[in-house]
């Protein structure tokens, strides 16, 4: 089992991107996603539900289609693309940055509906009770709000890494199929099924997929079982 | 001193707050639903009120007029919760520290260790809130509300969660803190012996109104406050203090304690005899007595089973709904509730004097206080 998992390089590149744009993925969406999170469970506004709607898009929309709008905005010839490269010199579209900014918008309404869920779950008598105690809004959302959230927020990064390892629409839309570039596990997988002779390194990287996603699950259900340990008993 | 004139309002719920407390010690009484955990939100700025004022100390925390609210956490009004809302994340030392840490370096007025003392939390100190028991979780919500150093501390009924034997055990850290710890409290509760144990001086609610506010002897006295009152019962407080335990009768012989600031120290006290077992010689405790388990004769009676019999003079009365409530003065102002055709029948009258008669199992213990 271990040696037929014995990858080639080309193939070692695929896992070691997929895991990079993950990780990519995770790190930007975090703040965001607290943000929209909170803005979700606490905020009543009138304009609210389009807010909602729109965060839960890439939810239901066809992956292609949020990479072809992806895509048309952000491609070198897009406006926003266009922009970027004069003023930054990047180049978004068809690099691996494409892949984290397509996956981490296919992976951000997992993000929001975790960390929406675990703000749900604090007691705001909590909250009201530090501001009693001289607490600032600031102050309550950083040393009350956010810790007792922790749960939420913590499944919400597994759950937009782990889908970030599964995107596959949006990304071969936007950011291509570049080995060694942009060829994430399943886009490797999909290009190894496309080929004579391709079913042995397809197996092995859908092998490797699947651990690598049970890791991910494993690790956040730990990892949230520590922090629900350590906010409730110590 | 706390300057209320507000109104509130929410569905078909509307409170209107109006008293100016100058008192130390209040206590804000009234059935549940009548409004008290709106007022407390109402003054801790938890809620913001639709019209009027509210100034503590000269400063104004609240006005409609000139559009000013200021925010709970700058108000600093502490608040103990019936429900103690400690943080479940942090250990007893760090929701201790959490409002120390908050408030002005100038402003602190104690230190952890002299709140660690006064309400014994050592032990618990590194443990979390989940492994405490009520009265423990109750203890450390008073201690974290302390160390804010708040201007004015809000008691939300912090002992109705629980049971008897717990809110014995308490009632004696509220008077230590009340006695010991110079900041202005209201407490919140809707048994009148609970709040007669803490305060003297009341605010009385009933159905979001404000309907009395003043001395206990003073409301005991009005209608509107015996309508709310009378239904649940008036009650005499008192502090005592546990002489000896008398060998042949089997009572428990109390003298009434030195209230703060005293004078006639040499006076004879008035004295109770009990049924109380539980306490020990030299205790300070709180007792209660039902004005209405208090019967009035014009001369000593001989040969009765009453334990108490002593004399005092009316001070007052009122009629009210066929009963006669009557202040006395034993050496302490002491209510007595009796029907309105026996006071007539006895030619009653301010000023008379009047014997008093009261079984021993009518004195109940409310707790013991410290000893003395």
């Amino acid at each position: 089992m271990l040696r037929s998992l014995s990858l080639t390089p080309e193939e070692w590149s695929a896992v070691i991107l997929s895991v990079k744009v993950a990780l990519w993925c995770v790190l930007v969406t975090t703040v965001p996603g607290v943000a929209i999170g909170w803005v979700l469970a606490r905020k009543r506004f009138w304009g609210l539900i389009m807010v909602d709607a729109v965060v839960h898009l890439p939810l239901v929309l066809p992956p292609v289609v949020v990479g072809y709008v992806l895509l048309v905005a952000l491609g070198r010839r897009g406006v926003v693309g266009r922009f970027i490269y004069e003023t930054l010199g990047l180049e978004v579209a068809f690099t691996w940055r494409a892949a984290v900014i397509a996956s981490a918008i296919m992976g951000f309404p997992l993000m929001v509906r975790a960390v929406r869920l675990g703000m749900e779950l604090v007691d705001r008598r909590l909250e009201q009770a530090a501001r009693t105690l001289g607490a600032s809004p600031g102050r309550v959302f950083v040393t009350i709000t956010l810790p007792l959230a922790m749960p939420g927020i913590l499944t919400g990064m597994v759950l937009s890494f782990a889908r970030s390892l599964g995107e596959f629409g949006a990304t071969i839309t936007f950011a291509g199929n570049i080995a060694g570039d942009t060829r994430t596990l399943p886009l490797a997988v999909f290009t190894y099924t496309q080929v004579p002779g391709g079913e042995g390194p397809a197996m092995r990287l859908v092998v490797l997929s699947v651990l690598l996603s049970l890791a991910a699950l494993i690790v956040s259900e730990l990892l949230a079982r520590r922090v629900k340990r350590m906010v409730e008993h110590g | 001193m706390l300057d209320l004139d507000i109104t509130f309002g929410r569905g078909s719920f509307s409170l209107r707050l109006q008293a100016k407390l100058t008192e130390r010690v209040i206590g804000l009484f009234g059935r549940s639903g009548s409004g008290k955990t709106t007022a407390v939100h109402l003054v801790a700025g938890l809620l913001a009120p639709r019209q009027g004022r509210i100034a503590l100390d000269g400063r104004t925390l609240f006005s409609a007029a000139d559009r000013i609210n200021v925010p709970a956490h700058r108000r600093r009004i502490g608040v103990v919760f019936q429900d103690t809302r400690l943080f479940p994340h942090l250990s007893v030392r760090n929701n201790l520290g959490y409002g120390q840490r908050l408030a002005p370096a100038g402003d602190r007025r104690f230190g952890l260790d002299q709140i660690v003392e006064l309400l014994e939390l050592g032990s618990l100190l590194d443990r979390r809130p989940q492994h405490l028991s009520g009265g423990e979780r109750q203890r450390v919500a008073l201690g974290r509300a302390l160390l804010s150093s708040p201007k004015l501390l809000l008691m939300d009924e912090p002992l109705a969660a629980l049971d008897q034997r717990l809110k014995k055990q308490i009632i004696p850290f509220l008077q230590r803190v009340r006695d010991r710890v110079g900041i202005p409290i209201i407490y919140i509760s809707h048994e009148i012996s609970e709040v007669l144990q803490l305060a003297d001086h009341l605010l009385v609610l009933d159905e979001g109104q404000t309907i009395g506010c003043g001395r206990y002897g003073d409301l005991a006295q009005e209608h509107r406050v015996l309508d709310h009152v009378l239904p649940t019962g008036l009650m005499n407080v008192l502090e005592m203090i546990v002489a000896d335990h008398e060998q042949q009768s089997g009572c428990t012989r109390l003298v009434l304690a030195d209230r703060v600031g005293d004078s006639d120290a040499g006076a004879p006290r008035f004295e109770l005899r009990s049924a109380l077992s539980d306490v020990a010689v030299g205790e300070r405790v709180s007792v209660a007595t039902r004005p209405q388990d208090i019967a009035l004769a014009l001369a000593a009676v001989e040969a009765t089973s009453v334990r108490n019999q002593f004399a005092g003079t009316i001070r007052r009365f009122v009629h009210h709904g066929g009963q006669a409530i009557v202040e006395l003065d034993v050496g302490a102002p002491l209510l007595v509730e009796i029907s309105s055709g026996s006071f007539s029948r006895l030619e009653l009258a301010v000023g008379k004097r009047v014997w008093c008669l009261l079984k021993a199992n009518a004195v109940q213990l409310l707790g013991v206080c410290s000893r003395s």
